[in-house]
């Protein structure tokens, strides 16, 4: 069998000038294959077609700062805002149908409650029921119900199994397991729906997962760059890896260094795929780049990968 | 009565222990303020690196004023060497004959010292790096380890080259093995190194949160997730664990409690076995703030040598001024009589790959009247973890 091939489409997406991402943060594609970027510019929410022909925008002014955005199997929005400390269910227009956690109000850190700078959320394709992973603060998971209301929490910090140093992102795994980025322990932590821990995967700064769609049963996931005492050494994470549901890396693609050239990543942070196997990249690379430059500017934030 | 030294002739007199294997039972409590200094004589925040001899005097290669200062067990101060001789203390390794071997990493150099301090060989040039992540002979190199079965010297090379060096112990170069990256075999900062009995090395790949088992001849064997591992030593005797200093976490999880600043007893094929360290760090006895190096005497106690000042106190926005705690003693509570006083030669090698209780008794061994069934079974075990 031959290995499947992914090559970096040039200049994805086409952005209607003066529009900018500042950088793109988060990605998710829906099921006709439009694609959502969900960002930290003055447009946060910006969609397209899987082209990169520019759709539509909305969400000026109603979000703190973006980090993560998910579409469920009914094509509804989940967007997470982490220095807003909350979880919106909104449709494809924008309009806000259920909202979690209370935009300002952070729980105490590291307390256990909701939230503290909350990084991304799930949904299960049959029951509805939501994860969120929160986050920066909090060390936790939570599972709500389809109408929002709170059913379990788990984790704490600390680097054993079920315990958590920044879980950063998360996905479903068929329909019976949540797998989690880990992302400052250096693995994804696969867990039941109740949160009973399965199995850990080691990897490097895992900060970004998407779970392939319908016969495709693969996990896609962002790898971060080194720490800075590593800085410039090639090929520690910013990549991503496709990977089995058992953990084995089926493949993997990205230079390996830090960059704006199609190939490269500088920080990698947000990834889904579309339904024809082409794989989106969101970057924080203003944060981890652009805004170190002098003067600050804007960098390469949104990548398109194309199966060969 | 015969002996069995499969591997050597010289049996290494520092691996004695009065002490079996460390189980999940087992209780380690803080010495405060273990060392003793005198007026005048300071780590500087930095002890970095321990090793303990074959009297059981603690060797700490430092930062401070006096670059090898040696301590008996009980923390007094013995003497000092080294002035001047190093641009940056990093790591400490003590052989069989109690010779010295220190690696220095500013300086780019590893050397062979007896314990008068007299020079024995040199690898590397002062100051002179090799290209950085080259491959070559050193860039910033952090640790070493020694064979006791022939003496190979294996180097972690360290900050800018991502490898393993292995010499003979008259320090020839053997090979390089590593490659930056995060698959098995590459490494991101290999920061520390140790023997796993005669035929295994572990390496802490520091920033991939792993430590990796190879070959003495550089293949690949096992990795083990672990939280930023800095520091590595074994057990000795018939206490076959490996013991890992765990740095915390990076900045962005700062006061975080729980994530590393422990130290993770685990067995050689990565199982967890016990752990010990507060869930934050600070200066109270049983806090860490950058368990850098690691070593482990002949009574099972732990010393860990820390560069609390570099790692920590130095990023802290008020730092505090005067000497902070960088070495620490954690003394070994529990004792299991039935192991005392036997070499890790004696037990290891005592039986081979498809011993068990019965292959031992039937040999009539010593060991196999002293000890229960279930202990001699435990030891075939750790005996084929070793070998495995």
């Amino acid at each position: 069998m031959t290995k499947t091939k992914y090559e970096p489409v040039f200049g994805w997406p086409n952005l209607p000038h003066p529009m900018a991402f500042k950088e793109a943060t988060s990605v998710a594609v829906d099921s006709e294959d439009n694609v959502y970027v969900f960002n930290r510019g003055k447009w946060p929410l910006m969609k397209f077609d899987c082209d990169g022909n520019f759709v539509e925008t909305w969400g000026a002014g109603e979000f703190d700062r973006p980090h993560g955005i998910f579409i469920d199997h009914d094509d509804y929005l989940w967007l997470i805002d982490d220095m807003g400390h909350f979880v919106q269910k909104r449709d494809r227009k924008g309009k806000v149908l259920l909202t979690l956690g209370e935009r300002g109000k952070p729980a105490p850190w590291q307390g256990g409650g909701i939230f503290n700078r909350p990084t991304h959320v799930a949904v299960h394709p049959k029951t509805g029921d939501v994860f969120v992973t929160d986050g920066y603060g909090n060390s936790r998971v939570h599972r709500f119900d389809r109408r929002g209301k709170h059913l379990i929490s788990w984790g704490a910090p600390g680097s054993l199994p079920g315990e958590f140093s920044l879980p950063h992102n998360l996905c479903l795994m068929g329909d019976d397991r949540i797998v989690v980025c880990d992302r400052e322990n250096f693995r994804l932590q696969v867990f039941t729906l109740d949160g009973k821990f399965v199995t850990q995967h080691h990897m490097h700064r895992p900060i970004a997962i998407f779970a392939g769609k319908g016969a495709d049963t693969n996990l896609y996931v962002g790898e971060a760059g080194a720490p800075p005492v590593q800085a410039g050494v090639p090929n520690l994470g910013l990549r991503v890896v496709v990977m089995d549901r058992a953990g084995k890396t089926v493949t993997a693609f990205g230079a390996g260094t830090s960059g704006e050239k199609p190939d490269q990543f500088m920080s990698p942070h947000g990834i889904a795929a579309d339904s024809e196997g082409s794989v989106y990249v969101a970057e924080v690379s203003f944060t981890a780049f652009g805004s170190q430059q002098n003067p600050p500017r804007e960098v390469v934030s949104m990548r398109k990968w194309r199966r060969a | 009565m015969k002996r069995y030294h499969l591997r050597s002739g010289n049996l290494p007199a520092t691996r004695k222990s009065k002490q079996g294997p460390v189980t999940a039972k087992t209780k380690f409590e803080p010495v405060p303020s273990w060392a003793k200094l005198p007026m005048g004589v300071t780590f500087h925040g930095d002890a970095t690196s321990v090793a303990v001899d074959s009297k059981d005097n603690v060797w700490v290669f430092n930062r401070g004023s006096d670059p090898i200062a040696v301590f008996d067990k009980e923390g007094n101060f013995l003497r000092s060497m080294g002035q001047g001789g190093f641009d940056r203390p990093h790591g400490i390794e003590i052989d069989g004959e109690d010779n010295l071997y220190l690696v220095d990493d500013n300086g780019h150099q590893v050397q062979k010292r007896t314990k008068m301090g007299k020079v024995v060989w040199t690898l590397g040039t002062r100051g002179k790096p090799a290209p950085w992540q080259g491959g070559g002979m050193f860039n910033r190199p952090t640790d070493v380890a020694v064979n006791p079965a022939n003496g190979d010297v294996f180097v972690s090379d360290g900050y800018g080259n991502s490898r393993v060096h292995k010499f003979d112990a008259k320090g020839k170069h053997v090979k390089s093995w590593g490659e930056p990256g995060t698959d098995p075999g590459k490494f991101s900062l290999p920061h520390n190194i140790c023997m796993v009995g005669t035929d295994r090395v572990a390496v802490c790949d520091r920033e991939n949160f792993r430590v990796q088992i190879f070959t003495t001849g550089g293949e690949f064997v096992a990795q083990h997730h672990i939280h930023h591992p800095m520091s590595i030593t074994h057990g000795r005797g018939a206490d076959s664990c490996l013991y890992v200093g765990e740095m915390g976490p990076p900045p962005v999880q700062a006061g975080v409690p729980d994530l590393g600043n422990k130290v993770s007893v685990i067995t050689p094929d990565g199982k967890l076995v016990t752990r010990f360290g507060a869930s934050l760090p600070g200066q109270a006895p049983d806090q860490f703030t950058a368990p850098h190096g690691i070593a482990v005497d002949s009574e099972g106690s732990v010393y860990v040598a820390e560069v609390a000042w570099t790692f920590y106190y130095s990023r802290q926005p008020k730092p505090p001024l005067g000497e902070v705690v960088s070495l620490r003693k954690w003394k070994r509570v529990t004792r299991n009589k039935d192991y005392a006083d036997y070499t890790d030669f004696d037990l290891f090698n005592r039986v081979d790959e498809s011993a068990n209780y019965e292959s031992v008794a039937a040999r009539g061994y010593k060991t196999a009247t002293l000890m229960t069934k279930s202990k001699i079974s435990n030891l075939c075990n750790l005996r084929n973890l070793c070998s495995r």
